[in-house]
């Protein structure tokens, strides 16, 4: 029988995941929201905020793909330009893709972090001054920043 | 030895997506630090003010202390104890609003203080979570309507016929959409 031990580590991916696609405690999750948009707003652009929800959704992804990296020891990457992290016109004009996309990303992001154990958290995030409790607690606090982003847009 | 390691770690994150030096982006004071009445009353919509977010914000804050304090009847049930009845924002207004916010960290620093990681584990009075659940969603609730809050400003800004009038004062070269 396989017994699951709880861990920091777990813990944070199953709130990694609760917040992602959950019952999360601060209220929609993210892809309960991106589920309930109209196809119709994601491209919207609002005259006030320089990123549309599209954009938003691909900024999601991006950084996903940045602790992935950065899981990798991949000391180099980083996400410099606007279209790094926002995305280019052709990255986003597909609402089936853009999804995806996140989904995959995501589903790749839990799958590597349930190879390491606890001693990953205290340890330097390769090429940055923090370490890897501060940027997967960070990635959640991203998710639910832009979250809050995107509930506007869409209004 | 006293076992805190994760009750602190939940401290750092709740002291930095409130006060500064949180990884996403802004911090909830960086973000409402210095913010002009004419902004925190713009209404858009069926969107909330940010005067009923701040309110909305430490209503919860006050509901986690509540509980930490061991009350298993208290609850946020309506629309008055969870967004306010907020008529008029005047400067005295939003200053106790504020005032009332960052109270609600201190409180939750000092009743925090004396804990360890057991009652992270332990099951929150009322209701069917437990504390580490309680905790992390109160950091997730204040980063969640922090976006909204910095959204909602540059929507204000744009309405307003002088961009100065509603702008905080604080922030103003940085853009809260960037991070």
């Amino acid at each position: 029988m396989h017994f699951m031990v709880e861990t920091t580590l777990s813990r944070i991916i199953d709130n990694m995941d609760t917040v992602f696609r959950g019952d999360a405690w601060h209220g929609p999750s993210v892809m309960e929201m991106i589920n309930s948009l109209p196809e119709g707003k994601l491209l919207e652009n609002q005259s006030f905020s320089r990123q549309s929800i599209a954009q938003n959704i691909f900024h999601l992804t991006a950084y996903r793909r940045f602790v992935l990296e950065k899981l990798n020891d991949n000391i180099h990457f980083r996400l410099e330009t606007d279209e790094e992290n926002w995305g280019k016109e052709e990255d986003l004009k597909d609402a089936a893709r853009l999804k995806k996309n996140l989904l995959d990303t995501h589903q790749a992001l839990l799958q590597k972090l349930e190879t390491f154990d606890d001693s990953l958290l205290s340890r330097n995030v390769p090429g940055e001054y923090y370490d890897f409790y501060k940027l997967l607690n960070g990635l959640i606090q991203h998710d639910t920043y832009h979250l809050g982003m995107i509930w506007v847009l869409w209004q | 030895m006293e076992n805190n390691t994760n009750l602190k770690n939940i401290l750092r994150l709740l002291n930095a997506s409130f006060h500064g030096g949180a990884w996403h982006g802004p911090s909830l004071l960086e973000l409402t630090k210095g913010l002009k009445v004419k902004a925190a009353a713009f209404k858009a919509g069926n969107i909330h003010t940010i005067a009923e977010l701040i309110y909305h914000i430490t209503s919860w804050r006050l509901f986690a202390l509540k509980k930490i304090q061991g009350d298993a009847v208290y609850n946020i049930d309506n629309e008055k104890l969870n967004f306010g009845d907020i008529r008029k924002v005047d400067e005295f207004e939003l200053e106790a609003l504020m005032m009332e916010l960052t109270l609600s960290q201190d409180e939750l620093a000092r009743a925090l203080e004396s804990k360890d990681d057991a009652f992270l584990q332990e099951v929150v009075p009322g209701a069917e979570y437990t504390f580490d659940t309680l905790l992390n969603g109160i950091i997730q609730h204040d980063v969640y309507h922090t976006g909204q809050i910095a959204i909602i400003k540059k929507l204000a800004a744009s309405k307003a016929v002088r961009y100065d009038d509603v702008e905080s004062s604080y922030f103003e070269s940085n853009d809260p959409d960037f991070y």
